[in-house]
């Protein structure tokens, strides 16, 4: 190392979060995804009372029961998973539920770099920044829910860093 | 093609004898096919078909191949081709690093060889010349040396007689070529044979599968035969097969196995029968790849791969530069590549010991689970209860064959006890890492490390599995990715 930079050593405390707009989107999100499955789960279930006469009533419960839960629990905690760090060279990202994620990329390692915003991200105003490294393990790196200011800042931020030359 | 230039190139003709031949074989083994639907009188008109099909092919072949044309330019490559899709691909000799040639069986009797354009891009399609003649390549080979050696204006241009001999950094005699085939013992023959059977077992009348039957017609004789001496026939013929099997393998495949340095990279050339000549270029080697086996490693050999962009052909991702060496052997390599041989396992950073008990939790849990669902079916199931000791041992044996070690701008990488590897990547070759942890882990308080390089297999990229936790956030930002 060249020049000196504080040894960073920091635990998931210190990242800032995704934008509060972010837990909408995720919301909607679950909300979709959802859905198919929950109606295949119901014409499952009403051919299986047909052919045997098991009543569709408890999975189909069952089924509503387990998508109200993905909808209105998880959003909330899958945002709270999420963080990111700009660290003078470069950016950590956190992220996951259950398997939990800390990515690092060097600023001087990215190939290139998208925004991009879906339908739900436009109506609620956020985007999602990826990272592109030249590493088959991580050759994308997403950070998701950012306002779109803080994105493009970002942005250019980090294209000042790129090298023109390959690797 | 009446815009073009005068002096462009088809592919050899060969290539259209080459493409029949190579189709020959499967109208062949499709005739019987064809008798059989066509009926036992019909193996004329299966003939009559089966000559059609191989016309239309070659015909196909030589539309193709009137459609293909390639120019080498003064300062770039192009080829034109596509039958209805013209297609025109324009290759500056800046990019280009070198040009590899692969020769099948086929193409040596033709004294014809594939050629592929290496750029210094990140791999893929990037121009095929199928098939042009030997002279040919090396026109263009000199073509594009004699353009970097014009072009560039530094201390090192190339001067013809260092093209001319290329120092060879490591070749195989026909003794370590023995060496190696022995190492290589398979019984992947017996696989073979066991797909024969299963082919021909269909004509075969439906009892024979039957042991009862074999049993009742020939198990006295069985009895009296049973002596020492047909059962240490019998291993010792599984063992020469298997001996023979490798032999044959690593002889068709390493065979005049040689490395040499050309200006811009290594340049490997192997094979029996498909004769290979590939260039590595030095700029897109990202890392080494050391691996021996508990056997191998007893008389000190060992074999070294590069972690390329790219890939070696159907040889895998990692291209082989040396498949059975001692350490020293190795050294002149490593020079050419400013990398170091990897210190003596003491220097190496042992991870947690907690690797241990994770592994015995998380296995524990599938065996305990594997003999609940098997109790279901088989009454024997506590009988899979002996493989208890064995994943007992595993997790010992692994954690003390891992470790992880950082010298200087290099990270080294060991892992496994039946087959040990060591990996050495750059540091400015790492394009990014991840701390991972899973359910048990976050339990354990450990993380894996996962590093993304370019070139790597994607199902098995570089991990450290199951560091501290801190001590892994602290490699993870200051030690690997220096952020």
């Amino acid at each position: 190392m060249t020049d000196e930079m504080p040894p960073v050593e920091a635990g998931p405390a210190p990242l800032t979060p995704l934008d509060p707009r972010q837990k909408a989107v995720l919301r909607v999100r679950s909300i979709i995804a959802g859905l198919v499955p929950l109606i295949i789960l119901s014409v499952g279930a009403s051919i299986l009372e047909r052919e045997t006469g098991f009543p569709s009533l408890w999975i189909i419960g069952a089924g509503i029961f387990l998508y109200m839960a993905t909808v209105l629990l998880l959003p909330e905690r899958r945002y709270r998973r999420w963080g990111y760090r700009q660290e003078g060279r470069g950016i950590r990202i956190a992220s996951g539920l259950i398997v939990r994620r800390e990515t690092v990329v060097p600023y001087d390692r990215v190939q290139h770099i998208d925004i991009s915003r879906g339908p739900i991200e436009r109506f609620f105003g956020v985007a999602t920044l990826t990272l592109h490294t030249a590493g088959s393990y991580n050759s994308t790196v997403d950070l998701p829910g950012l306002a779109v200011e803080d994105a493009e800042r970002m942005r250019d931020e980090i294209r000042s860093f790129i090298r023109h030359d390959l690797p | 093609m009446s815009e073009q230039p005068e002096n462009w190139s088809r592919l050899h003709p060969a290539t259209l004898a080459i493409r029949a031949l190579e189709q020959l074989p499967q109208f062949v083994l499709g005739l019987p096919a064809a008798a059989y639907f066509i009926g036992n009188t019909g193996i004329v008109v299966a003939l009559f078909f089966a000559l059609v099909g191989v016309g239309v092919s070659v015909g196909l072949a030589y539309i193709y191949w009137l459609r293909f044309a390639y120019h080498v330019g003064e300062e770039q490559l192009i080829i034109e081709s596509g039958v209805f899709n013209r297609n025109r691909r324009t290759i500056p000799f800046d990019r280009i690093q070198d040009v590899s040639l692969e020769q099948k069986l086929l193409a040596r009797v033709f004294g014809v060889s594939v050629a592929r354009i290496e750029t210094g891009g990140s791999g893929g399609d990037e121009g095929e010349l199928d098939c042009i003649s030997r002279e040919e390549a090396d026109r263009l080979r000199d073509r594009i040396r004699a353009y970097r050696a014009g072009s560039s204006a530094d201390a090192d241009t190339a001067d013809e007689a260092a093209v001319e001999t290329e120092p060879v950094l490591y070749t195989m005699s026909a003794g370590r070529l023995a060496i190696a085939g022995l190492f290589n013992f398979s019984l992947v023959f017996l696989a073979v044979l066991g797909g024969v059977w299963q082919y021909v077992g269909s004509y075969l009348p439906s009892d024979y599968l039957d042991p009862r039957q074999w049993i009742d017609a020939y198990g006295d004789q069985a009895l009296g035969m049973m002596t020492a001496l047909p059962i240490v026939g019998f291993f010792a013929l599984l063992i020469a097969i298997g001996a023979i099997t490798g032999l044959v393998r690593t002889f068709a495949r390493e065979f005049g196995f040689r490395l040499t340095r050309t200006e811009t990279g290594l340049r490997r050339q192997r094979g029996l029968f498909t004769r290979t000549d590939v260039v590595i270029p030095l700029k897109r080697v990202q890392a080494v790849v050391i691996s021996t086996s508990i056997l191998k490693r007893f008389f000190g050999w060992r074999g070294m791969a590069l972690q390329s962009l790219g890939t070696d052909g159907g040889a895998g991702t990692n291209h082989v530069v040396a498949p059975l060496a001692y350490a020293e052997d190795l050294q002149p390599i490593l020079d050419e590549l400013h990398s170091r041989p990897p210190p003596p396992d003491a220097r190496f950073e042992r991870v947690s010991p907690k690797l241990i008990y994770r592994s015995w939790l998380e296995d524990g849990i599938v065996l305990a689970a594997i003999i609940a669902g098997v109790s279901f079916f088989w009454s024997g199931g506590p009988w899979l209860l002996l493989l208890v000791p064995l994943f007992a041992i595993a997790p010992v044996l692994q954690y003390r064959a891992h470790g992880y070690c950082i010298e200087g701008e290099l990270l080294f990488v060991r892992r496994g006890f039946w087959r040990p590897r060591i990996t050495i990547l750059p540091l400015n070759r790492v394009q990014s890492a991840s701390l991972v942890r899973g359910l048990t882990q976050r339990g354990f308080g450990i993380a894996t490390l996962v590093i993304g390089s370019a070139g790597a297999s994607l199902a098995s990229p570089l991990k450290i599995l199951d560091l501290d936790e801190n001590a892994a956030r602290k490699l993870l930002g200051r030690d690997i990715c220096r952020v």
